[in-house]
């Protein structure tokens, strides 16, 4: 009991740390790399507001121990990211009708068809294939990089309730991830 | 010209999104998705030069619009946060280019932002 107390701790505690590395991530690559003042400027007001929400998130977090729980069907999850990732991937390059129809049009038909928590999942991966070629080149990736994303929103879909914005989060944490093991073994 | 363009389509959509999930209660997936269709069959009509850029602006807020009511009380903070979704996707149009996730990640900072916001400057705190 212990144990697994301790280890929903940690993947809380891993979940968040990941998240606030996402986040940022976009806003200090952002606000080093830009040259405009106010540009920057902006970016640092958000980033300030940023952190305080997470340190109040974070002790809420924690102090949350009967959370909602989260239906755990991973090998359902694990199919409707892959085909979430893979079939915007297609729609968006290789029917070529670009990324955000084929974001859409994945979403609807996930939202009109699936329950709303494998919706969801579907939802989430489908943003993966929003991905340029540059970062996802192929569709094998793109599944790839969809077990990645099954992995994370399994472990920390508790964490990042009822924020707007949280798939997005998710799938970029996926598709860093992935970018980097890829570049570590080719 | 063109930023304020941008700005009144993420107030739209992020609010067209915020009412089909939370006050048609349709589900926080086919309001977003729905916003972020029409918006990307829509706009380039409208639009020729900008209507890409103008879509994209608008899946970013409509992903902002997911966040449940407990986080935006009603309409008038989601076009808040719909508002300053808008400005960090002009603020950040450098970063993160080609990753999937990166509008979603724009839309949570905005909504974290505006958490904290409401945090230090209204004092709301619900429990």
């Amino acid at each position: 009991m212990r144990r697994s107390l301790f280890s929903k701790k940690s993947a809380r505690i891993l979940g968040l740390m990941a998240f606030i590395a996402t986040g940022g991530g976009l806003i200090i690559s952002t606000a080093i790399n830009e040259e405009n003042f106010y540009k920057t400027e902006i970016l640092v007001i958000f980033g300030c507001f940023f952190a305080v929400s997470l340190v109040d998130h974070y002790r809420r977090l924690i102090e949350r121990n009967n959370s909602k729980k989260i239906n755990r069907r991973f090998l359902y999850i694990l199919l409707c990211s892959f085909i979430g990732a893979t079939l915007t991937w297609f729609i968006n390059h290789q029917m070529g009708y670009g990324a955000v129809i084929a974001n859409g049009l994945v979403g609807v038909m996930a939202a009109t068809f699936l329950p709303n928590d494998l919706a969801g999942i579907t939802y989430t991966s489908s943003l993966i294939g929003m991905s340029s070629l540059e970062v996802i080149p192929s569709m094998g990736v793109a599944a790839l990089v969809s077990l990645v994303v099954a992995l994370i929103f399994v472990n920390t879909a508790e964490i990042y309730e009822g924020i707007g914005g949280k798939a997005g989060t998710t799938a970029a944490l996926a598709v860093i991830i992935t970018r980097t093991i890829i570049k570590i073994f080719s | 010209m063109e930023e304020a363009i941008i700005l009144a389509t993420t107030v739209v959509a992020g609010m067209t999104s915020y009412l089909v999930s939370n006050i048609l209660k349709r589900g926080s997936v086919i309001g977003s998705a729905i916003v972020t269709l029409v918006s990307g069959l829509m706009l380039p009509y409208f639009f020729p030069n900008m209507g890409g850029l103008l879509a994209t602006a608008a899946a970013c807020a409509s992903y902002a619009g997911m966040i449940s009511v407990e986080n935006a009380l009603n309409l008038l903070e989601m076009a808040v946060i719909s508002l300053m979704t808008g400005i960090l996707f002009v603020a950040a149009n450098s970063a993160y280019i080609g990753i999937g996730g990166r509008l979603g990640t724009i839309a949570a900072i905005a909504c974290f932002a505006w958490l904290g916001f409401k945090k230090v400057f209204v004092g709301i705190d619900e429990k």
